[in-house]
């Protein structure tokens, strides 16, 4: 049990820690404002995570923003952990 | 940008049940399996959006009612378990069951109409032989 907490306790450690690193954003290229109704959210986890190969990626926020003419989905990252 | 079909309810009052009607379709059922299910923007998407981002609070509450399938994006993917022709045809039937549980409009300049995508007899089937074509100024979101 002990071993556990321990565990546990590192994650949030690694999670708390991630507050302060560098934002990470990005626009996901290729999909549209429709293509997020029709795969839903968790979709798009490992889409984002190929930009970001070397985090797992705990939680992020999607938002619309206009790239030229089109709106694109944006991704900002707001809890990772650190993939060793 | 691709080639979409944009498509409305008539009533914004009828756009959850428009979301439901779809999401009763069989043949919608197996398109949503695969991602390419026929949507709309309803209630149930501004509630999620209000956790998610203010932009896509003001998105959804524009567009709310509307809507955009496209067909563009179905020939670049492979292994979907549906074939595009297919597809359209199953596009097609969803529209044709729509219509008649809900007054829909289509957006009479949607580049899906073009005739190299869908028949012509298709296109009429969608919008009831035209009659349910509507011009550009009545839609928010078009592609």
């Amino acid at each position: 049990m002990d071993s556990f907490i321990s565990s546990q306790l590192s994650n949030m450690e690694l999670v708390m820690s991630s507050s302060k690193k560098e934002l990470l954003v990005t626009v996901i290229e290729g999909y549209e404002p429709f293509d997020l109704l029709r795969l839903s959210k968790d979709a798009f986890f490992d889409v984002v995570k190929q930009d970001f190969p070397n985090i797992e990626i705990i939680d992020m926020k999607l938002s619309f923003e206009m790239k030229g003419e089109e709106v694109v989905i944006r991704a900002e990252i707001v809890e990772y952990k650190e993939e060793v | 940008m691709g080639s979409h079909i944009s498509y409305k309810v008539a009533d914004i009052k009828e756009v959850d049940k428009a979301w439901e009607v779809l999401q009763s379709i069989e043949e919608n059922r197996r398109l949503i399996v695969i991602g390419k299910g026929v949507d709309i923007i309803n209630s149930r998407d501004l509630d999620w959006a209000k956790d998610e981002s203010a932009s896509m609070v003001e998105y959804f509450t524009t567009n709310m009612g509307e809507g955009q399938f496209r067909v563009s994006g179905c020939v670049i993917e492979e292994g979907l378990g549906v074939e595009f022709e297919e597809m359209l045809e199953l596009v097609t039937v969803i529209f044709e069951k729509l219509n008649q549980e809900v007054e829909m409009r289509y957006l009479y300049g949607s580049c899906a109409f073009d005739g190299y995508w869908f028949s012509l007899s298709q296109i009429d089937r969608i919008t009831d032989d035209g009659a349910l074509f509507e011009s550009i100024g009545s839609f928010k979101c078009v592609a």
